[in-house]
């Protein structure tokens, strides 16, 4: 995600004083070069401790004792070498010098104690975290203080208890070298890591004149398969087109690696005569690609005797679980989807109408001992176009226990997405342990994407009389089973769209459960692939899942732009008539929405206030549409973009049906390129919103519009489809029954006048 | 106009017959589709906020179409409220159906399908209802003196079963028989004594046997006296309905007039009911209302509101059966009716596989296709039961005999019947069943409050966007059909006080069809003094376990915060529940009542001849057969004492001519308004005792004035008002009626209830 920056610390650190050790390793470089053999890649960096932070801010460590970790990710395809960890904090300068210190571990290993000088409220400290205590995966990181403000016995929740770290200044300075050994498929996944040296660059690499459906096809499904090996880091994807029948490949990126895709009468040239023989269908192989400088990189093979063979391939590569492959190749001999109209989204989101239990969703059995504040945390991903019945519950059926012992103060609160929904004081004095507690939350608490549930346990001892007296709490227990249940209940699909904000958490309306879908990504020219690619990846990832209906399209002449469409191009090749009904455009010439001309002060779509403030909205509405839209106008102009790039998703004007059309534009495919790099960046994407959004560098505001007329999306049934329509346009079901009432009442009172007629001539 | 030869020349009026047919059916055809319309569109899916503006817009125009319905075009009016809050219904029906029926336990599941299934019942039989009173009929009142002087009049043979009345009771209904204005040769009056058959003459228990010899030489004498004709049978079989066939075995009158013992006609009951035999040879029924001269038990007991607001059969009678008579469905009611032997002869008598006797054998002769006629006017004047237990004995009958019908004899399916008989048959008979959903109503809110099961699955919006427009439009519904002849909340009541007793009576018919028995209505009792009913302790539980539900509903918006806006609604509907219990209990202190003939209020002017040429004039306050109060004016009270002996003379319009009857001061008060004489009547002569029969009884005018002075509607607040301060009466007359139990029992004196055995009979059905 900074590699120009971790390069450019690098180059700093260098001039800083760690010049031997450069020159060290370009000695040996060289000398390895000379020699002929591959030699493992360094890798130096710092990286600052707030990246490692769930929240950004400093972390606060309040109270006599209080601990709180960080977790730092490190790749296995690499080792450590050397790590520091630079701190600057500031405490309290009512504490006591001498009783008050500041603990560093690793992975539960004292390594420091930094003692707390109220006279020196403000200091830095130089942690060396020892590289054999690093391990492959997460690596827990822990600062603990100990602190007091009086020689005797104090309330251990004094507010003058604390110490600040500052993880912006805070910074981990680090040295891996890349596991010299020969790579296999199971390696791929430690290779793109999100940890500390794992590739966050790589380049795709095709024949020219590859057959259609290995650019069309196969590209997006390896893009998405390594940038879900990322999980959450950004994976900047470059494309290259090799020249047909070259023999050579060209050098890989630094710090980076080379997938090289194309069927094996394309890659014949390039591939050796052992690696040929083995390809009988979709294939896969890895090796390690010798470099002239920079060490060893690695070179991923995505290939097979025809166009659908790679795109087989390059399937495999995103279903495949890499434990499972301690292999440097592998062949694809067959397989079966018994489900096709499911798309792997469907596998890792919740179901309607389904039960899991906690295990399943990732949730292993929490155990919580000693007084103080714990956490356990229940995520559930929900689908995009999650639309339930307003009266609809979702059951949460708790396995929980806690032991004897609590003292006043004792509680569980349960929030969802920091909703608080459901509090219980944990006061019976034997303990307790229920099997199915029930907490009902109403579906609508949960939201499309992913939702957490905290489980937050306040656990504390009785309180004992007397100076200096205390029960320690190291008795207190609390547990939540993995065996305890969530019931979902069923619910209909349907979205409103066009919404950034729902792109941003859950790559909607590209991604989706449904198996049968086909996104195109469609870019000007060849020169946008990367970027497509990049962002490609981006979605994968908020989404989980790869779909893998994607097909890359170079061009937008022909029907390319109708459907759910993501395209990215220059301003000034975008077709004019996108942006015909839309309030802004960012083609050739850009159409601003400007605040001036638009009142944007919208309360959003959904009811989420009070009652009687709904009525009143029904009332004055007839229905779910919100508040009517108020001033709205628009400024067409020239100028261009400038150094900015676009995001506007809108209704595709191209499509009969309900479709979403994204674009992607910036002035030229330069900047479009780079723009791209910053949306995918967290700084930036976080703050996708609205249907419009404009940004500059990763450090500058990202301006937020909703500007366009929303349409309903999703898999939805006609019955849905019927409710949706006439939620929103009420007054059409009353005009349909007060004239079927009048056709009845005209009916019946002729019907009742002949029988009393008749009655009354006693017939 | 030519025809074809050798046919007919069809006619013009045969013509426009047909036109009208043709446009009959047409219409037929649009409304079918147009009911099928509404039903669609209620069930099309709606969010709340969409559901709401809909619901309030419909309500709207049906509160406005109510207004109108009582002007111009009140008949299209009618129409329109009844559709726009059938559609309501029917949405909220939709709703449920389609999202609220889906529990987490199957224990909650089967009280969710209970509690929908009850209010299906309640919709089915609101809109079976509405079918019913869509255009209530009332017919022109005819009179024998209409007809042509030389019509010949058929031989009417009035069959008065008993079987424990007084006989001071049936005496005045005998007289009252014999007194009805129609020719003496064609008018025989029977007593049907079924308390003295062979079979309980010749009891093993000498104690029946002697009160059956006792009670035949009695009424023998006494119809030996008035000229009626006494008839007994050897064996009780089939009780009422065997009594009459028996009778109708040895009688020959063209028409027969049945009378239950406590039924008294006025003069003009036969004068009112034969034209319509006369007028249409198909006729088999002319029924009149059961018009009460006594408050029932849970009027007396607790609303004492016999004067001033609709009785609770009024329903029935002013409304419902002029309904079914639009339909051709009004039914026999078991007494002030006459009916045509010659029908009666083809079906057997009255039928006897149910013991509703009396609808059944309605049923069986529309079946045939013969034709009923409802006069609304009240021609007889009958005693309610005095009793919570007689009361109950009584509905729980008529509840297991409509309900045998319904098993029985399927009326929805049986041959023969018109559309409207069966859709009316339907009404009648399914409003029967309310124990289950009246039962099912009230432990709802027990299963949430208490057991925590979820019954009713929604939110707060969605009950005010859904269920809440269905309250109002039922509410509105009942005023348009109901709201001069039954007040809000009434029914409620009653069916609380009944629905126990008669959901064990009609299980017990579901489980065997054929197995109850008939139990008599004991009627005419009198009550030294106020005593708890036996029925009493249901109630308390049912009272207790309400009042328990609002700790349970406490502790539910403490503990479970989530959901405090479904809980407030449920601990609200538990309040309505509990304040409609809370009026039971104050149903079971039966009140005393020392008069076992009541006395109805009127509004004569008459003349109190003192002697001595004192005569003063004198308003008449109330009159039974066997005393009156009256109101004299610029009277000198000096020389008025107990027991002088006056005459009191009042022109009786049903008579035409001037009531004279001698009479015994028994009481006297002197107010603002005048003196107040309490006059018993010398009835030693027969033609007193003839003429106080008239003067109290004979007027058909007098019931109808009273009839339509209590009918008026009242808002719902009014109601609501009016229930909220009988609250506090239930509570107060426990503790009067606990604390004097007390006292009594410190003192060593008996409290149990002093009852009088008066009458028992079996009544007919609504």
């Amino acid at each position: 995600m900074n590699n120009n920056k971790i390069l450019a610390d690098v180059l700093l650190a260098r001039l800083r004083g760690r010049v031997s050790r450069a020159i060290g390793g370009l000695i040996l470089l060289f000398a390895a070069l000379a020699a002929g053999t591959s030699v493992a890649a360094v890798d130096e960096a710092s990286v600052r401790l707030s990246q490692f932070a769930a929240k950004p801010g400093p972390l606060m460590l309040q109270g006599a004792a209080a601990e709180r970790d960080l977790y730092i990710p490190l790749s296995p395809a690499v080792d450590m070498r050397e790590a520091t960890v630079e701190l600057k904090f500031s405490n309290s300068i009512a504490l006591v010098s001498g009783r008050s210190t500041l603990a560093v571990r690793l992975n539960d290993l004292t390594l420091a104690q930094i003692p707390l000088d109220p006279k020196q409220p403000v200091g830095t400290a130089r942690v060396r975290l020892p590289a054999e205590r690093w391990k492959p995966g997460y690596n827990k990181l822990s600062f603990a203080v100990v602190q007091h403000v009086l020689d005797r016995c104090e309330s251990p929740g004094l507010a003058e208890l604390w110490t600040e770290l500052d993880l912006h200044g805070s910074q981990l300075h680090y040295r891996v070298e890349d596991r010299d050994r020969a790579l296999l498929l199971k390696d791929v996944g430690a290779l793109f890591s999100p940890g500390i040296g794992g590739l966050a660059q790589v380049r795709l690499l095709t024949v020219e004149g590859a057959a259609a459906p290995v650019i069309s096809r196969a590209l997006p499904r390896v893009a998405q398969a390594l940038a879900l090996r990322r999980q959450f880091a950004p994976l900047t994807i470059e494309h290259a087109s090799v020249p047909a029948g070259a023999a050579q490949l060209p050098e890989s990126p630094a710090q980076g690696a080379q997938v090289l895709v194309g069927t094996v009468d394309e890659l014949r040239p390039l591939l050796p005569a052992a690696m040929l023989s083995d390809i009988k269908g979709p294939h896969l192989a890895i090796e390690r690609q010798a470099r002239a400088a920079a060490g060893p990189a690695s070179l991923l093979v995505v290939t097979g005797n025809s166009a659908d063979e790679v795109a087989s391939a390059a399937s495999l590569l995103a279903v495949m679980d890499d434990a499972l492959n301690p292999v440097p190749r592998v062949t694809q001999l067959g397989g079966e989807r018994r489900t096709p109209g499911l798309a792997q989204l469907s596998g890792r989101v919740l179901g309607a109408d389904r039960r899991y239990t906690f295990a399943t969703l990732g949730f292993a059995d929490a155990a919580f001992r000693g007084a103080g504040a714990h956490t356990a945390r229940l995520n559930l991903q929900v689908p995009a176009d999650y639309y339930p019945e307003e009266s609809a519950e979702v059951e949460l059926l708790v396995d929980l226990a806690y032991g004897a012992g609590m003292g006043p103060g004792s509680v569980m609160n349960v929030t969802v997405n920091d909703r608080f929904v459901h509090g219980r004081p944990l006061e019976d004095k034997n303990g307790v342990a229920y099997r199915d507690y029930r907490i009902v939350l109403p579906a609508r608490a949960l939201v499309p994407g992913v939702n957490t549930v905290r489980f937050d346990f306040s656990l504390r001892p009785e309180v004992a009389s007397g100076e200096c007296v205390s029960v320690d709490g190291d008795h207190l227990v609390a547990q939540i089973g993995g065996s305890s249940r969530i019931v979902m209940p069923p619910f209909a699909s349907a979205a409103l769209q066009p919404d950034l904000g729902l792109l941003r958490t859950t790559g909607y309306p590209y991604f989706s459960t449904d198996g049968k879908l086909e996104p195109r990504l469609v870019v000007s020219s060849a020169a946008e692939v990367g970027s497509a690619l990049t962002l490609l990846g981006k979605l994968a990832q908020v989404a989980g899942a790869p779909q893998e209906g994607w097909t890359l399209q170079v061009g937008m002449d022909g029907d390319k732009l109708a459907g759910r469409v993501l395209l990215l191009a220059p301003a000034a090749q975008l077709p004019d008539d996108l942006f015909a009904s839309w309030s802004a455009a960012l083609g050739r010439s850009v159409s601003w929405p400007y605040q001036a001309l638009n009142d944007m002060r919208d309360e959003g779509r959904a009811a989420t206030h009070g009652f009687f403030s709904v009525l009143m909205d029904a009332l004055l509405q007839g229905g779910a549409r919100g508040q009517a839209p108020g001033m709205r106008g628009r400024v067409q102009q020239d100028g261009g973009l400038g150094d900015l790039g676009g995001i506007a998703a809108l209704r595709n004007p191209r499509s009969a049906d309900a479709a979403t059309l994204t674009v992607i534009a910036a002035a030229d495919a330069d900047r479009l390129a780079a723009r791209v790099q910053d949306l995918v960046r967290p700084e930036v994407w976080s703050r996708l919103g609205g249907d419009l959004a404009v940004w500059g560098g990763v450090d500058d505001a990202v301006t937020t519009l909703r500007v366009a007329e929303p349409f309903t999306a999703g898999e939805q049934g006609r019955w849905t489809q019927l409710r949706l329509y006439l939620t929103a346009n009420p007054w059409y079901v009353l005009l349909a029954l007060l004239a079927a009432v009048v056709l009845v009442v005209v009916s019946a009172r002729v019907l009742l006048r002949g029988r009393r007629g008749r009655i009354e001539r006693g017939e | 106009m030519s025809g074809e030869p050798g046919k007919p020349v069809p006619s013009a009026s045969t013509g426009a017959t047909r036109v009208a047919g043709m446009n009959e059916q047409l219409c037929s055809y649009f409304m079918a589709c147009g009911l099928l319309f509404v039903v669609a569109v209620s069930f099309v899916p709606l969010d709340f906020v969409a559901q709401l503006p809909v619901a309030i817009a419909l309500l709207a125009i049906a509160w406005f179409a109510r207004l109108a319905a009582e002007g111009r075009h009140a008949e299209v009016f009618r129409l329109v409220v009844l559709i726009v809050c059938g559609a309501i219904t029917l949405r909220y029906l939709a709703w449920r159906a389609s999202s609220t029926l889906h529990a987490s336990d199957w224990l909650s599941m089967v009280a969710v399908l209970l509690l929908f299934a009850a209010e299906i019942y309640a919709a089915a039989v609101h809109f079976l209802g509405m079918v019913v009173n869509v255009a209530p009929y009332r017919r022109p009142l005819l009179s024998l003196r209409d007809l042509p002087e030389d019509t010949p009049l058929p031989s009417v043979d009035v069959l008065v079963p008993s079987y424990n009345e007084d006989p001071a009771l049936l005496e005045v209904t005998l007289r009252a028989a014999l007194l009805m204005r129609y020719p003496r040769h064609l008018l025989r009056v029977y007593l049907l004594d079924d308390g003295a058959t062979e079979q309980k003459l010749n009891s093993a228990d000498p104690t029946v046997a002697r009160a059956a010899r006792i009670r035949r030489a009695a009424l023998k004498a006494l119809c030996a006296r008035l000229g009626v004709v006494y008839m007994t049978r050897p064996r009780n079989e089939r009780a009422k309905a065997g009594n009459l066939n028996h009778a109708l075995g040895r009688t020959d009158g063209d028409l027969v007039a049945v009378l239950d013992a406590d039924h008294v006609p006025t003069v003009d009951f036969l004068d009112r009911t034969v034209p319509w035999m006369l007028r249409h040879d198909d006729v088999f029924l002319v029924q009149t209302p059961h018009f009460m001269v006594n408050p029932d038990p849970i009027d007396r007991n607790l609303l004492d509101g016999f004067r001033r607001m609709p009785s609770e059969n009024d329903m029935f009678y002013r409304t419902i059966q002029r309904g079914l008579d639009f339909w051709g469905a009004s039914f026999f009611c078991g007494s002030a009716a006459i009916l045509r032997r010659r029908h009666l002869d083809e079906v057997g008598g009255l039928a006897g596989d149910t013991i509703t006797e009396d609808a059944e054998t309605a049923f069986e002769l529309h079946r045939r296709g013969y034709r009923s006629v409802y006069v609304d006017l009240p021609l007889v004047a009958g005693l309610a039961p005095e009793t919570l237990t007689s009361f109950v004995t009584q509905r729980t009958r008529w509840a297991q005999g409509m309900t045998q019908i319904l098993l029985l004899k399927r009326p929805f399916f049986a041959a023969g019947l018109s559309f409207g008989q069966r859709i009316g048959y339907m009404s009648s008979i399914l409003f029967w069943l309310f124990p289950f959903s009246r039962l099912i109503f009230v432990a709802a809110p027990l299963a949430f409050l208490i057991f925590g099961l979820q019954v009713y699955n929604a939110s707060v919006p969605q009950i005010l966007a859904y269920a809440l427009p269905h309250v109002l439009a039922t509410y509105i519904v009942s005023n348009l059909l109901f709201g001069r002849t039954r007040w809000p909340l009434i029914s409620e009541l009653y069916e609380i006080v009944q629905c126990l007793f008669s959901f064990v009576a009609v299980c017990r018919v579901l489980v065997n069809p054929r197995k109850p028995s008939f139990l008599v209505t004991p009627k005419g009792a009198t009550m030294e003094d106020d005593f708890l009913s036996p029925l009493a302790m249901p109630f308390y539980v049912l009272f207790a376990l309400t009042g328990l539900a609002f700790l349970g509903g406490a502790y539910r918006l403490v503990e479970y915060p989530l959901v405090r806006g479904i809980t407030t609604i449920v601990i609200l509907w538990n309040l309505f529940n509990f304040l409609t219990v809370l009026a039971a209990l104050g149903v079971l202190i039966e009140r005393r009542q020392r008069r076992n003939v009541p006395r109805m209020p009127v509004l004569e002017e008459g003349s109190a001849s003192l002697g001595e040429g004192r005569t003063f004039a004198c308003s008449i306050d109330d009159v039974s057969a066997r005393g009156a109060r009256i109101t004299v004016k610029g009277i000198d009270a000096s020389g008025l004492a107990v027991g002088l002996r006056f005459s009191l003379a009042s022109f009786s319009q049903a008579a035409e001519r001037t009531l004279r009857l001698p009479a015994i001061v028994r009481k006297l008060e002197a107010t603002a308004a005048g003196l107040i004489i309490g006059a018993e009547f010398d009835l030693s002569d027969p033609r007193h005792a003839d003429d106080a029969v008239t003067l109290a009884y004979g007027d058909s005018a007098r019931w109808l004035f009273f009839q339509q002075r209590r009918s008026r509607p009242i808002s719902f607040g009014t109601a609501l008002r009016m229930m909220l301060n009988l609250m506090v009466k239930p509570v107060k007359m426990h503790v009067e009626w606990f604390g004097r139990r007390r006292r009594a029992r410190s003192v060593a004196q008996p409290v149990a209830p002093q009852i009088v055995p008066g009458s028992a009979h079996a009544d007919p059905a609504p």
